[in-house]
């Protein structure tokens, strides 16, 4: 079969399928050596075989950008850009043959169809049951059972069964016992692409959970009770400590902005802490009072009252948006694959880039996040604004710090998988996020700091980076477990 | 003696020390000549025992009669002591300060220290130049030891015997010496075996404002030519610095006069600039709750790592004249002390697999730094707290160990030592219970009689028990040259150093304990299989002969 498609698509996208006498510039060398070679276009990989034999392969959906430079000399230089950040350099003697290898580049880079995506046509050598095996790998109902759950006060919800409730998320989610099921559906329609708090993480020592969830819902007006029971019922499922956190990733700056049009997330908070003191009826002016303050408190302006929300504390960890974090990547692989830079200005570059801010931004959530579960035994509910990119990566961290489970190669792909499940932008053709990246360098930290604490090394990593954009196994396809199950 | 008129109060009670991993320890403070030591009564692993000597500054405060002293040490490391009694406090301050700058150098401590280890083999002669030049005279004819400076006479900062072109007689390198900054004439440093290139390096040319010159210098570094070559003489200093020696009597060599010698400036810096680095570099590492853009700032605005990138990209070109063009060099800078043996030792690591060996970099120091004249003395009489802003005192030697760890990081395979032999050495080369690193030149430390007094480092590193601490585990002899990368992107900061006590570095130890167990294993494990492979090839060659007949 992958014969048959190879051909297919060879025949109808490209114009041309091997060139001679190319050369690839050594860019480990500093006096511009070069080695010179075939290079061949097939239907899903570029390759350069030069005169030694040596092969470079680079897969076009690997590629993220393709460049035609101004003709010299020696013929027209053609610089890819990929995905993994790796930068090769050709020079096409013919400009007439780089112009086409340019074009079919560009087409078969951007193949956004998942049909086309190479994952379908890769033929491993491997039997059926050895591929059924690695998919049962990653089981996660196990996985919960491990942590513990289900159990007297968390019980596996079927709500979603359908996707009915929330395209985005799985089938299987795990609640508090005493959250009903109108009490869910209510709360989902409370909420950003129907996504309510649900389990993420259960620590069985301390009956502590992280729970995650999205944004209230924009221009929402009234209160949803039933979304106020939800989060109580997730403060009561923790039998040790009664208060929990909610922490927004979203960083305060950002927030100020947002409070100013949409103050729902106030209300929630105040009704909720409001409800927990038995203070049913909060005239609307005691509202907007408690309502500032809590602006002032997210704007850092301090506030007195923190021992009244003794069952709910509001924590802001500022971890920017993906927009700002894929500018940030660019500008790092900017600076980073400068030539000939002076020390201080690559550290100047290392910093307006700000992607060591961002790391440091993440890796603080996630220490705080721990440290909620094993210090003050605390439940949190983690949310940003849709509640995928940076709360996963929080929850991911998190768990990673929590539960040396994580730290096995078996465990880092129930952590991969989990993120991926809850829908995580990654693997979209048409959005690469840098949001995984991020958490890969974030992982890759604290291996650093703890060399002997994973059971993987970096190499793992790099290969797993590597896998999200080449779409060469199926995990790390389509956006969520729905999506999944319609591709097979 | 003159110790106890130092100390007013000798003992204190009660004194509780905080100091960086250890929960704070409550013990009795003493004060002797060269250390201080607290102990608590309870626990006798609970000793601190701190040389004056690597006291850099000190600061007091008073709460009430509880009085504080901060000790901030040469090696970065910064202790608290809870002194209860304000005179007791005052009095152990000031004999702390007065203890820790002693002038006289004959009062340190390495002339009082007595080992507790048995000297298998004394430091003191373990490098002779004699021995070391006969690693050259087998492959060369063309030089020869000198002693024309027996006396120290000719050159105070240079060693009695020097390796010169064998053509020049002393008579000529007593009149080169007169052209040259400190007397410090072309000698040899290097001899690259592979092309017979050589690296020599001097002090700069006396030319001054009205351009003299001098026709033995030109012979002297000519005669290290082959017929029809050109060599390159790299100046550590740019143009403008080296024209403006000129009218300080110094200057640089003029095309006019060494027609066959390309002349590069490279700008590597030195004195306070270097000092005033280390103070920014080792605060912004000490300051706590930073946030990531003042971390990156002020480590970019310390310019530790631009030293770090000038020295080792002189260090490379200096390098690849000799192997990649095949040219001999000659290197200086102004006195031929400072930037100019960076370079020429850091040369060496790249171009010698030998000094990348322990026993090939202790020689290393030896020669390029210890016998070539870097005055450690001055140099390192401060550290990173001191407020004294002395021209002489600076990290020139922390830089040079500062670069070797940039290239073992690149080459982790390639050296026969590790981070912490680097460590050692940085710490030794500031406070020392030995006398290798005491005095400015061969000359001071001679008339100190150091040999007869005092024990030399290399006697106790290079036992055995010592050296299994500081051999790399992963060393695989690599005879190849060595080019590490210089880009920014490639230099870190040595955090084995600079971060050392601000962050425990116990998993990492942990970590190379078990790298290092898993190698032991691994050769156990293959001796094993070479045994059974032996017994196996007798077996068969036995079964041969038994059907053979």
């Amino acid at each position: 079969m992958g014969g048959d498609r190879r051909l297919k698509v060879h025949t109808c996208t490209t114009k041309i399928n091997k060139v001679e006498q190319v050369k690839l510039l050594d860019r480990f060398s500093t006096s511009n050596k070069s080695l010179t070679g075939t290079l061949y276009l097939t239907a899903t990989h570029l390759l350069f075989i030069d005169s030694h034999q040596k092969e470079t392969w680079i897969l076009h959906h690997h590629i993220a950008s393709v460049e035609k430079l101004a003709l010299t000399t020696s013929g027209c230089p053609l610089v890819i850009q990929c995905k993994n950040f790796r930068i090769v350099h050709f020079i096409v003697p013919r400009e007439r043959d780089c112009h086409d290898i340019y074009n079919s580049l560009l087409q078969l880079s951007k193949q956004a169809k998942y049909e086309d995506l190479y994952a379908f046509s890769y033929n491993p050598k491997q039997n059926d049951s050895e591929r059924l095996q690695g998919w049962q790998l990653i089981d996660l109902a196990e996985e919960y059972k491990r942590m513990g759950v289900p159990n007297s006060h968390w019980q596996l919800s079927d709500a979603n069964r359908e996707y009915k409730i929330c395209e985005t998320y799985p089938r299987e989610l795990y609640v508090p016992q005493i959250a009903s099921k109108p009490i869910i559906v209510g709360s989902s329609k409370f909420r950003s692409k129907g996504r309510f708090p649900v389990l993420s993480y259960y620590h069985q020592d301390k009956e502590a959970a992280i729970c995650r969830c999205s944004q209230p819902l924009s221009g929402f007006s009234a209160r949803c009770l039933e979304d106020e029971h939800l989060l109580q019922a997730i403060s009561k499922a923790n039998p040790v400590n009664r208060y929990m956190y909610v922490m927004d990733t979203r960083p305060k700056h950002r927030m100020q902005s947002w409070w100013a049009t949409q103050k729902d997330i106030g209300r929630i908070i105040v009704r909720i802490s409001s409800k927990i003191w038995n203070d049913e009826k909060i005239r609307e002016s005691d509202e907007k009072k408690r309502l500032n303050a809590m602006a002032n408190r997210a704007a850092g302006k301090g506030y007195e009252n923190e021992d009244n929300y003794s069952n709910i504390r509001f924590q802001f960890v500022g971890i920017e948006n993906i927009h700002v974090m894929r500018s940030s990547l660019q500008k790092l692989l900017e600076v980073s694959g400068t030539k000939g830079l002076a020390v201080n200005d690559f550290y100047s570059g290392l910093e307006s880039s700000g992607w060591l801010r961002h790391i440091k931004a993440v890796m603080d959530a996630a220490i705080f996040l721990a440290k909620a579960i094993m210090v003050e035994n605390a439940s949190v509910l983690v949310h940003c604004s849709d509640g995928w990119d940076r709360t996963s990566q929080v929850c991911s961290l998190g768990s990673l710090l929590l539960d040396s489970y994580y730290r096995t190669i078996k465990g880092f792909m129930l952590v991969l998988s989990g993120g991926v499940r809850c829908g995580h932008l990654d693997g979209d053709p048409k959005e690469v996020s840098p949001v995984f990246t991020q958490f890969l360098e974030c992982v890759w930290h604290l291996m650093e700091q703890f060399p002997q604490a994973f059971e993987f090394n970096e190499e793992f990593l790099l290969q797993i980076h590597e896998h999200i954009h080449s779409c060469q196994f199926g995990n790390f396809l389509g956006n969520c477990q729905r999506e999944r199950e319609e591709l097979k | 003696m003159e110790f106890a008129e130092l100390i007013k109060t000798p003992r204190v009670d009660n004194v509780v020390l905080h100091r960086p991993f250890y929960p704070a320890v409550e013990g009795t403070l003493c004060l002797t000549g060269h250390h201080l030591i607290l102990s608590s009564r309870q626990d006798n692993t609970e000793e601190l025992w701190l040389l004056h000597s690597n006291i850099d500054a000190i600061d007091k405060r008073f709460v009430g009669s509880l009085g504080t002293i901060i000790i901030k040490c040469k090696d970065f490391r910064i202790i608290q002591l809870d002194i209860p009694g304000m005179e007791e406090c005052l009095n152990i301050a000031s004999s702390i300060e007065a203890l820790s700058t002693l002038d006289s150098i004959t009062l340190m401590y390495p002339f009082f220290y007595r080992p507790m280890f048995e000297v298998v083999e004394d430091g003191w002669h373990s490098f002779l130049p004699e021995q070391e030049f006969e690693l050259y005279s087998s492959a060369t004819s063309e030089w020869r030891l000198s002693y024309v400076n027996k006396e120290f006479a000719v050159c105070p900062s240079y060693p009695p015997i020097v390796i010169v072109p064998k053509s020049i007689d002393d008579e000529a390198l007593r009149k080169v010496a007169t052209f040259r900054h400190g007397g410090r004439f072309p000698v040899l440093s290097y001899y690259h075996k592979k092309n017979g290139m050589v690296i020599m390096r001097s002090g700069q040319p006396l030319t001054g404002t009205n351009g003299r010159r001098c026709k033995e210098d030109e012979k002297l570094i000519n005669a290290t030519l082959r017929a029809g070559k050109r060599g390159y003489i790299i100046d550590t200093r740019s143009l403008n610095v080296a024209q403006q020696a000129r009218a300080k009597g110094g200057g640089f060599e003029q095309e006019a006069h060494y027609p066959q010698w390309r002349r590069i400036h490279k700008s590597i810096e030195r004195y306070h600039i270097l000092q005033e680095s280390l103070i920014k570099l080792v605060e912004a590492c000490n300051e706590q709750a930073h946030n990531m853009d003042r971390w990156l700032s002020k480590l970019e605005a310390s310019n530790w790592l631009t030293h770090i990138k000038e020295i080792l990209t002189t260090a490379c070109l200096a390098a690849q004249c000799i192997d990649r063009e095949g040219a001999s060099i000659l290197i200086h800078g102004t006195e031929g002390i400072d930037s100019t043996l960076q370079v020429t030792s850091l040369a060496q690591i790249i171009l010698e697999p030998r000094s990348r060996t322990i026993r090939g970099f202790e020689a290393l120091i030896e020669r390029e730094w210890l016998q070539a004249g870097h005055p450690f003395q001055q140099r390192c009489a401060q550290s990173a707290y001191c407020n004294s802003k002395q021209k002489w005192e600076a990290p020139v030697f922390l830089l040079f160990l500062d670069c070797v760890w940039q290239i073992l990081r690149q080459f982790p395979c390639s050296f026969e030592f590790n981070e912490h032999f680097l460590i050692v050495l940085f710490e030794h080369a500031y406070a020392s219970q030995f006398g290798t690193f005491l005095g400015n030149n061969e000359s001071e430390r001679c008339k100190l009689k150091l040999q007869q007094k005092t024990m030399s480092l290399w006697s106790w590193v290079n036992r055995p028990s010592e050296l299994s601490k500081f051999t790399n585990p992963l060393f695989e002899a690599n005879n190849l040259v060595i080019w590490p990368s210089v880009a920014p992107q490639s230099l870190q900061l040595w955090e084995g150093i600079f971060l050392r006590w601000n962050r425990t570095s116990k998993y990492l130890d942990e970590a190379y304990e078990e790298m290092v167990n898993i190698i032991e294993y691994n050769k156990e494990l293959q001796a094993k299989v070479n045994i059974l492979r032996r017994q196996l090839a007798e077996l068969e060659t036995e079964d041969g002969m038994q059907e053979s007949p």
